[in-house]
């Protein structure tokens, strides 16, 4: 495979051997030539819009609609959260949209259509052919539109740096969805252009994964993430051969990542990325707390942060984390900028959450913080709330409104006046001792 | 205060405990009630980390592929009655 993709047209499916296989659909196995079948029966009962918004579950069904939407010049979007205000703000924004999702492909390939249409050997570079939002609850999530060439050329460089030699020798199984970076990168992109089989589930709990990996009966890489590993690790499973592991989403411990290895019994490299850039940096975390750049990208310190370079975007990119350069090639990273934080993938403005909150009606004063400082601890946000006619749950139900899940404040906790210093700020060590105090007396009244 | 049985009690304290519920006591938990979304607004990190709380205290592991796996989650006296008759 060539570096150059500096020319105009590319594939769609790099890998042309008709009878290789490239998705598991439950215990079936779709080879490239079926595959291209059902792109084209899907492509022939899509809707006429210029978006069409992904929700599909199934990663086959998933990549069907996709790839379908790139022949009819459709873009899909991928929103961060499946939270219907957030699907119903993105149709707002986007009106020319419709939905897809699992049911509305599976009645697509249920169409006998004519397969007259044939399936292109390669499109415009430059087609935008999704845009994905970074979630949050940072005000309106943020586009991302990605171009097929940036998709490209980053699935072909990472596959490269995880070691893959012979990507279509291999079986991924991922317990992340396809509409987040991470997951669409690694099981949406890599089957297209490197040719990786990838199986259409998405396992959720360790014994799913067990299962899955049981029902493949051949040795797999598995797409994770800590949270996945944590529960793995803590859980007594005879694990099936796992060729190695793959986290991202949240840096892994140096300690989880040694125990995920000896307990899984696997070699475990983790990526970092985000959705402006997509991957950017691998390693190999029990070797090394030092990431490895992908080739041919460039960091560069300026005041702002550090920027990204990579071959194909003209522009440098802001990385929303803190990163000591340590050489041309690698660098450690030091944590997220103070007020962005991580939950379940997603991330989201400490301050933005505060000012969700306090326009609700009764809640005079409020702070939301992460009190845990360990990577390893799970990570969970606290709010603190000054609102005298109000209860927890009230001011929780509206918030489950506002927000996502993830970003829900456990515990919620109702007190009298925020630990301001004399300066009128809000030190982190403030909240720590005024969290801790509550524990110890919660704790003691329960 | 709600009336809860035996097992129930016992698992409202290993959601509370497992998942680090201060401010609520399993006398808060309506046995009936919803766990996720609008009930205790778990959410799916709780739903993992509650499978590991279980499979070590009871035993067995929770899958998805259960058939009735949205029943078993939709309350605590749901969720105590498939631990009662999976637990070993």
């Amino acid at each position: 495979m060539s570096d150059d993709i500096s020319m105009n047209t590319l594939p769609i499916l790099f890998n042309t051997a008709a009878d290789k296989p490239i998705f598991f659909y439950d215990e079936e196995i779709i080879t490239h030539k079926r595959f291209i079948h059902d792109v084209i029966t899907v492509a022939a009962k899509l809707e006429q819009h210029q978006y069409a918004i992904n929700l599909c579950a199934d990663r086959y069904l998933f990549a069907l609609g996709f790839v379908a939407g790139i022949l009819q010049q459709q873009i899909n979007l991928l929103p961060a959260s499946q939270a219907n205000l957030e699907i119903n703000a993105l149709e707002q924004d986007y009106p020319d949209s419709y939905r897809i999702d699992d049911n509305f492909i599976k009645k697509a390939l249920n169409n006998k259509t004519t397969q007259d249409r044939i399936f292109p050997e390669a499109i415009n570079a430059k087609q935008t052919v999704a845009i994905l939002f970074t979630s949050g609850s940072s005000g309106k999530p943020k586009a991302n539109p990605k171009n097929w060439d940036m998709l490209v050329d980053s699935a072909q460089r990472v596959a490269r740096q995880l070691n893959l030699n012979s990507p279509a020798q291999h079986i991924m199984v991922a317990t992340v969805p396809s509409q987040h970076m991470y997951g669409f990168e690694t099981t949406i992109i890599f089957p297209l252009v490197t040719g990786v089989c990838i199986h259409n589930s998405k396992p959720f709990f360790p014994e799913d994964i067990r299962h899955t990996l049981d029902v493949i009966n051949k040795p797999v890489i598995l797409i994770t993430t800590p949270i996945h590993l944590r529960a793995c690790t803590q859980t007594n499973i005879d694990w099936p051969v796992i060729d190695f592991v793959v986290s991202a989403t949240a840096p892994l411990s140096k300690n989880l990542a040694q125990s995920s290895e000896t307990q899984l019994d696997t070699a475990l490299q983790e990526i970092y990325g985000c959705s402006e850039t997509g991957v950017i940096a691998t390693r190999y975390t029990t070797k090394s707390s030092e990431w490895q750049l992908l080739s041919g990208y460039l960091l560069t310190e300026k005041v702002t942060g550090t920027c990204l370079v990579t071959p194909l975007t003209k522009d440098e990119i802001l990385l929303p984390d803190q990163i000591e350069i340590t050489d041309e090639k690698h660098f450690r990273l030091l944590g997220r900028q103070s007020d962005i934080i991580k939950i379940a993938g997603k991330r989201g403005s400490l301050n933005d959450l505060k000012i969700k909150l306090c326009a609700l009606e009764g809640v005079d004063d409020a702070i939301f913080f992460m009190p845990q400082e360990n990577p390893d601890e799970k990570a969970r946000l606290t709010a603190f709330v000054v609102a005298d006619d109000l209860s927890a749950k009230e001011i929780n139900s509206f918030l489950s409104q506002q927000v996502d899940a993830a970003f829900l404040p456990r515990p919620l906790i109702k007190v009298k006046k925020l630990p301001y210093n004399e300066t009128g700020k809000l030190p982190r060590k403030n909240l720590l001792n005024l969290y801790k105090q509550l524990r110890s007396h919660l704790k003691n009244s329960a | 205060m709600s009336e809860l049985s035996p097992i129930e009690l016992e698992v409202a304290n290993l959601i509370i405990d497992s998942l680090a519920l201060e401010d609520i006591t399993a006398a808060d938990i309506v046995p009936g009630d919803a766990l996720f979304n609008d009930g205790l607004g778990l959410d799916s990190i709780d739903a993992l980390e509650l499978a590991m709380a279980i499979s070590q205290k009871y035993g067995f592991q929770l899958k998805s592929d259960d058939a009735n796996n949205a029943q078993i989650f939709s309350s605590l006296r749901n969720l105590a009655k498939h631990i009662e008759s999976n637990k070993t």
